[in-house]
């Protein structure tokens, strides 16, 4: 909550558990694209993601040095048609070029765009369902942090020429806000699972996850890497989690069963205790 | 060999599942459900891994229609749904519809599909016995 509204005033980069593919002239996101991640080392196939509804992908990689190749229909990539680092609401943008994951295993989770060479049946489809507008989300987005400067600018004058009761805690409220984005420490965006008896990381663990209404369905699957990190992105509601290890029999066995709620964070995000 | 029917509107993901299920299947393709439908009826697949979102007729009536076909071994041809759409409500509408999976696209890797297809034929097979 406290991220969001830094991110809300300009303070802090959005960081997301995911990255968009986006269309670069529409600014829509775009399903389905095949995200490859590609080890520069060995130039193979490290993981390869199709993105969701909305666009969205993400890897949990180890340290290392990787690229990121990205496939749709009608679309090409890397595009020539976006420049810097930021176009309209996405920010951290991918154009093809190698990168490095340093320290642990993190979330690569960039904002890719396309450019489009032909009119896609899907992506109009999508945006008669969905109608999302980055346009409009981007001019608020400008809007809400121009505001937030712009009062500050002007108790600042306050209080130099025309001082009143509010304004010393209004700018106390400007510089808590400011100090929390400094101090506040960023979202994590994997979740792990964790040995009680032996407190330590478990690594491939197969979670299966399956909404509360539906538990015969399993709407994801992940499973953790060697430091027990797993990701998984799901929408906002109640679901059930399933946590199976590798039995001494060779077969996979239900340890753990948990029932949780996802909210605005829309990713599972919480160390989960096995024997 | 096992005949499958991939219907997915998205040249690109259908080439890729395509080429994984051409090695061990003869695979069908169907770009929009009217091809589906017509795909399905000439060439009887053993499978059918079915989007959802289609041009021309969506995934679902295609499934509707097919279900209640009158010649049984079309109208209970094994399906497996692949598709993006991931609500409540579009799960539990196909879900009615008698399918052996429902793998949302995003949170599935092919081979975990490929995986499921295997273990259908298997299942059917031993249920055939």
């Amino acid at each position: 909550m406290l991220n969001r509204m830094l991110v809300l005033f300009g303070l802090r980069a959005r960081q997301e558990h995911w990255g968009v593919v986006y269309d670069s002239k529409t600014k829509q996101s775009l399903d389905p694209v095949v995200v490859k991640l590609i080890d520069a080392k060995s130039g193979k196939v490290a993981q390869t993601f199709i993105t969701d509804i909305t666009g969205r992908y993400g890897f949990l990689s180890w340290p290392g040095k990787y690229k990121i190749f990205a496939r749709k229909t009608n679309y090409t990539f890397p595009s020539h048609l976006i420049e810097g680092d930021k176009d309209s609401v996405y920010e951290n943008l991918y154009r093809g070029e190698f990168f490095e994951v340093l320290g642990d295993a993190e979330v690569i989770a960039f904002n890719i765009p396309m450019d489009p060479q032909r009119e896609d049946w899907n992506q109009q489809e999508k945006e008669r369902m969905f109608n999302y507008s980055p346009r409009t989300e981007n001019f608020l987005r400008v809007l809400t942090i121009s505001l937030f400067w712009i009062v500050l600018a002007v108790f600042i004058a306050s209080k130099v020429y025309f001082p009143f009761f509010l304004t010393k805690y209004v700018l106390y409220f400007y510089g808590a806000v400011i100090l929390l984005a400094i101090l506040l420490p960023k979202n994590r965006l994997w979740g792990r699972v964790v040995s009680k008896s032996r407190n330590t990381s478990v690594s491939d663990v197969e979670l299966e996850l399956s909404h509360t209404r539906m538990p015969n369905i399993v709407i994801a699957r992940t499973s953790t890497i060697e430091d027990g990190k797993f990701f998984m992105r799901v929408q906002k509601g109640d679901y059930i989690l399933r946590i199976r290890i590798l039995n001494l029999q060779g077969a996979m066995e239900e340890v753990k069963t948990v029932n949780l709620t996802v909210g605005m964070e829309r990713a599972i995000t919480q160390d989960f205790f096995i024997d | 060999m096992k005949k499958i029917l991939i219907v997915e509107d998205d040249n690109s993901l259908r080439a890729i599942l395509s080429e994984k299920l051409t090695r061990t299947h003869n695979v069908l393709q169907a770009e929009d459900g009217e091809e589906a439908i017509n795909s399905w009826l000439d060439k009887r697949p053993d499978l059918v891994l079915l989007d959802l979102l289609l041009p021309k007729i969506d995934g679902i009536k295609v499934l509707e229609r097919m279900r209640s076909y009158p010649d049984e071994a079309i109208s209970r041809t094994p399906v497996i749904v692949f598709s993006n759409l991931w609500s409540n409500k579009d799960i539990l509408r196909v879900q009615g519809l008698k399918i052996e999976e429902y793998f949302i696209k995003a949170n599935t890797k092919i081979e975990d599909v490929i995986k499921r297809i295997d273990e259908v034929f298997v299942i059917k097979k031993t249920e055939q016995k």
